[in-house]
């Protein structure tokens, strides 16, 4: 197996979960969206609590968070509100807790959420987005990636729906065994589009280092659509572009 | 429902929601004790609504039987009132002079040595993500940190100055620090600080951070955060004065 095939076998891997998660986002949006049927609802009638603990209790992929972040001045009876749950990825829903986040501006510990790029990147695109990997003070406290959707109700921006997954997680499908055929001196390393190393079985490369000057040789048309696939001089066998 | 600006008694993530190390007291006492500074400092609105004890015990991990001692005290403080029926519940009674004595009496119970120490702590973190962040911030950080230079919020721009540096650990610390100083230096910049100085170092500290320079970045941050500092110690002289 050629480095380029193990890239792209690791490629389809990942599309295909990021397929999964897109959808998940898909189907709580609509899910939030339908509660804006009868103009603002109130934040108790988001009902949002079981499908999210659904989906943290996947088998499907390990997840560290999801929920809904609303619009300001969207609801009924809250400026700002957010409403989301935190996992331990693979403790399935023992590890999961609400998160308790001041929501009050002018309060102490109130943050903006609304300058965060996994907030501002649906708003101002209105398409899905992948932020990360950042560290997610807010949430996990760990290098993070966040995959958020707009909710649309009546094509007017009511907030965004996300799912976290930790960098940690990628990374370990990379080097468990089977999930990353590595021969002596192979290595694989994915970077987002800007250039921040997202997993990598390389020990001198690692999560939210940043791989400047990363070329982009165009579409492989093996490769899944959004993925490119590069060598480097240093002896990369691989450096999988996510953008 | 009502909103709970009490919520912002709660730390953000899990980490944080442990709450720095306590030391003497009970539960109650901390609870009390977290509950009781927030209040007295002014942070929180007059009359606003305390969340259900459900979720203050789930909040901070405790009991709910603690919750309803610290509520106790804090009623005997006179910081809270608390009315019965189906409207019922605890509220905010909010200091009269925006929290300013309540400030002075904790500053005076607080060493200056040990304060000094705490910005030693601070500085030397803070001017480390700073460093840090020169070398691994890229174009989306520095915006967000341009966002928050302009937003006049001390707290969140050194967080996302400490996640620029993309070290999860120095950002937990980061948390835990302003879980610990958050309401003093938050309440001493507001009445003593210089919002405009403020501003300019944020500036200062991003501009080096765009141009990838460690050193200049961490200067700037250790000048900002004595500053700061220099505001809580003109409030200690003026707390010792009286």
């Amino acid at each position: 197996m050629t480095g380029l095939d193990r890239g792209t076998t690791v490629a389809r891997q990942l599309d295909s979960q990021i397929g999964w998660i897109f959808a998940r986002a898909g189907e709580l949006a609509q899910a939030v969206a339908d509660r804006f049927e009868n103009g603002p609802p109130r934040r108790a009638a988001l009902g949002i609590e079981e499908r999210v603990m659904r989906l943290l209790g996947s088998h499907e992929l390990p997840l560290a968070g999801s929920g809904f972040v609303a619009a300001p001045g969207v609801l009924r009876d809250a400026e700002y509100w957010l409403e989301w749950w935190t996992a331990v990825p693979g403790e399935g829903l023992d590890g999961v807790r609400r998160l308790t986040q001041p929501t009050s501006p002018g309060t102490l510990g109130f943050r903006d959420y609304t300058v965060l790029p996994w907030y501002a990147g649906p708003r101002d695109t209105g398409r899905g987005c992948l932020t990360g990997p950042y560290v997610d003070y807010l949430c996990t406290d760990q290098h993070t990636l966040t995959f958020t959707r707009p909710v649309l109700a009546d094509g007017a921006f009511v907030g965004v729906v996300g799912l976290d997954v930790l960098a940690e997680t990628v990374e370990r499908q990379l080097t468990a065994p089977g999930g990353m055929p590595a021969g002596p001196g192979d290595v694989l390393v994915i970077v987002n589009a800007g250039g921040r190393v997202i997993a990598s079985t390389d020990p001198m490369l690692v999560t939210g280092d940043l791989m400047r000057g990363v070329r982009l040789d165009g579409g492989d048309p093996a490769l899944p659509d959004g993925w490119s696939l590069t060598t480097t001089k240093s002896g990369y066998v691989g450096v999988l572009v996510l953008h | 429902m009502t909103q709970h600006p009490a919520g912002a008694l709660f730390s953000a993530g899990s980490y944080a929601a442990t709450f720095a190390p306590v030391e003497g007291g009970s539960r109650a006492d901390l609870v009390a004790r977290r509950l009781g500074d927030s209040i007295a400092l002014g942070l929180l609105p007059d009359g606003s609504p305390l969340p259900p004890e459900n979720d203050l015990a789930e909040g901070y991990g405790v009991a709910v039987v603690t919750v309803r001692e610290a509520l106790a005290a804090l009623r005997r403080d006179g910081l809270i009132r608390t009315t019965r029926g189906r409207r019922g519940g605890s509220f905010v009674v909010a200091p009269t002079d925006g929290g300013r004595s309540a400030l002075l009496t904790r500053l005076n119970g607080r060493g200056l040595a040990d304060l000094r120490d705490l910005a030693d702590h601070y500085a030397t973190i803070s001017g480390g993500c700073a460093r840090l962040a020169a070398q691994r911030a890229d174009e989306v950080d520095i915006a967000l940190l341009d966002t928050r230079t302009g937003q006049d919020d001390e707290s969140s721009f050194h967080l996302d100055l400490a996640a620029a540096a993309h070290s999860a650990r120095l950002t937990r610390v980061e948390l835990s620090i302003q879980a610990d100083l958050g309401p003093m230096l938050w309440l001493a910049h507001r009445l003593r600080g210089d919002s405009a100085k403020a501003r300019e170092r944020h500036t200062a500290i991003v501009a080096a951070v765009r141009v990838g320079d460690g050193e200049a970045a961490r200067s700037a941050t250790e000048a900002h955060i004595g500053e700061l500092f220099g505001a809580v110690r003109v409030l200690v002289a003026e707390a010792r004065a009286r």
